[in-house]
């Protein structure tokens, strides 16, 4: 085993890193590294993983499967020409009726209102601030977003459901993904003392709340979600408005 | 150097202590009845040592100069279970798994030591079927047979496999004997005091210069 310190590190090697804190077993190393899988999976999840970003086709019936090997989604959008993904509105009215079906554009075509409010999406892009042929925005109403469609996601039958007239061909799935197992799960560095904690937890020989502290320090110091002047002038810079102040 | 501490000088210890010199033809207790005594000690001072070692530090811990290594027999192929068995020098002593034996591995020339065998009480084979396993050899212990298994069901055939356990038998009486120095004491008082209820020796009459029988003044 390498004594290097890399970004990464097996999930063993964090396993056998517990066994030596309280001095186990080897015969320990099996229940320990159960027990690091399931620090793991609760820490990728709360905190750790790493979202990747594919390009689904939509499918002729305006929905998309979840790409394979997703466990879960954070982001879905479109790509803008700026080299941005432009995120779309989450619509719960949209139904899920229905999705999983090749020609569900023409069985909910099927509908029960057919002369409902005019559409408005025709201009999407001023939707708040459109009065009279100009532009201008309107006192107490929101800004709202500037959406280029809507969506939402069954997640049992993991599609995300598009609405019946979405213009484009692609969407942008941006989610967390399996981690790719190779006899061995790599881990970044920062999850080593949580794990450790959350194994001397689990056995009995920690508490839940050094747990905790270790996961809270850890997040801390995740390299993307680490503090640095930089970002601290950015969200200043970003902030700054005309504006009333107390 | 010390002088390397047999079995056998320690068997030959406690006859002339129980003979108070040399035993000869008539002493009853042979070199191979105290060695199965001796045994049967070292077994129990085994066990004391490690739960010794876990009321002081808390943690259950062998003695290194218990272990000893040894190379199993090739390992036989079990049709009904898919598992590879080979047989133990002695049946473990009765520590946890990880203490009763140490650890195993496979090992050769051109590859040297392998990863450690990952031990699996028996009762747990069943449902550990259902969560994720890593690459490696899995090994439960039965008796005095230990069953392997590869993650991936490769084949065990040929594969040198060591194993590293307290060993309370003999195996040469005239080996150096595996275990701490401070346990003889323990094993020879044991001993002793087990002969002397097998031979029925009241020995404080026989040291004291009195005569033999009961006083009659």
């Amino acid at each position: 085993m390498t004594t290097d310190i890399n970004s990464h590190m097996p999930l063993k090697e964090i396993v056998s890193f517990a066994m030596d804190e309280v001095q186990s077993s080897e015969a320990a190393f099996d229940r320990y590294w159960l027990l690091a899988f399931r620090a793991l999976v609760k820490l990728k999840i709360s905190m750790a993983a790493e979202p990747a970003t594919v390009r689904m086709p939509v499918s002729p019936n305006k929905t998309v499967p979840f790409p394979p090997g997703s466990i879960t989604w954070t982001k879905i959008g479109v790509l803008n020409d700026h080299g941005e993904l432009s995120s779309l509105k989450i619509n719960r009215g949209l139904t899920t009726w229905k999705d999983t079906n090749p020609n569900r554009l023409s069985q909910i075509g099927n509908a029960d209102i057919q002369s409902g409010l005019p559409f408005l999406l025709d201009s999407p892009y001023f939707f708040n601030y459109y009065q009279n042929g100009v532009f201008q925005p309107l006192f107490g109403v929101g800004g709202g977003l500037i959406q280029y469609g809507s969506c939402t996601v069954d997640e049992e039958n993991r599609v995300v459901v598009l609405e019946p007239d979405f213009r484009y061909d692609h969407i942008f799935f941006e989610g967390i993904f399996a981690p790719e197992k190779n006899g061995d799960y790599t881990v970044p560095i920062t999850l080593l003392e949580p794990i450790v904690a959350f194994i001397k937890w689990k056995d009995k020989k920690g508490t839940r709340e050094e747990f905790i502290s270790e996961s809270i320090e850890a997040r801390r110091s995740m390299p993307k979600k680490r503090m640095s002047l930089q970002v601290i002038n950015q969200v200043l810079r970003e902030s700054e408005a005309m504006k009333l102040r107390s | 150097m010390a002088i390397p501490y047999s079995k056998r000088m320690l068997v030959q210890r406690i006859r002339k202590h129980m003979a108070d010199g040399y035993p000869n033809d008539d002493f009853s207790a042979s070199t191979n009845e105290i060695m199965l005594y001796v045994d049967q000690a070292l077994a129990m001072q085994i066990r004391a040592a490690a739960y010794e070692n876990a009321k002081v530090e808390g943690v259950l811990e062998v003695p290194e100069a218990f272990l000893v290594t040894f190379q199993l027999d090739a390992p036989v192929y079990d049709d009904f279970t898919n598992e590879w068995v080979s047989t133990l020098p002695q049946t473990p002593i009765s520590l946890p798994i990880g203490y009763s034996i140490n650890s195993g591995y496979i090992a050769d020339v051109s590859n040297g030591r392998s990863q450690d065998i990952i031990w699996i009480k028996g009762k747990r084979i069943g449902y550990r079927r259902n969560l994720p396993k890593m690459d490696g050899i899995y090994g439960r212990v039965e008796n005095n047979t230990v069953r392997l298994q590869a993650s991936n069901y490769m084949s065990l055939l040929g594969l040198n496999i060591f194993i590293q356990m307290p060993f309370s038998r003999t195996k040469d009486l005239d080996e150096p004997m595996a275990l701490p120095d401070d346990v003889i004491d323990a094993i020879f008082m044991r001993v002793v005091t087990m002969l002397k209820d097998r031979m029925s020796i009241p020995k404080d009459i026989i040291l004291d210069d009195l005569p033999a029988g009961n006083k009659s003044s």
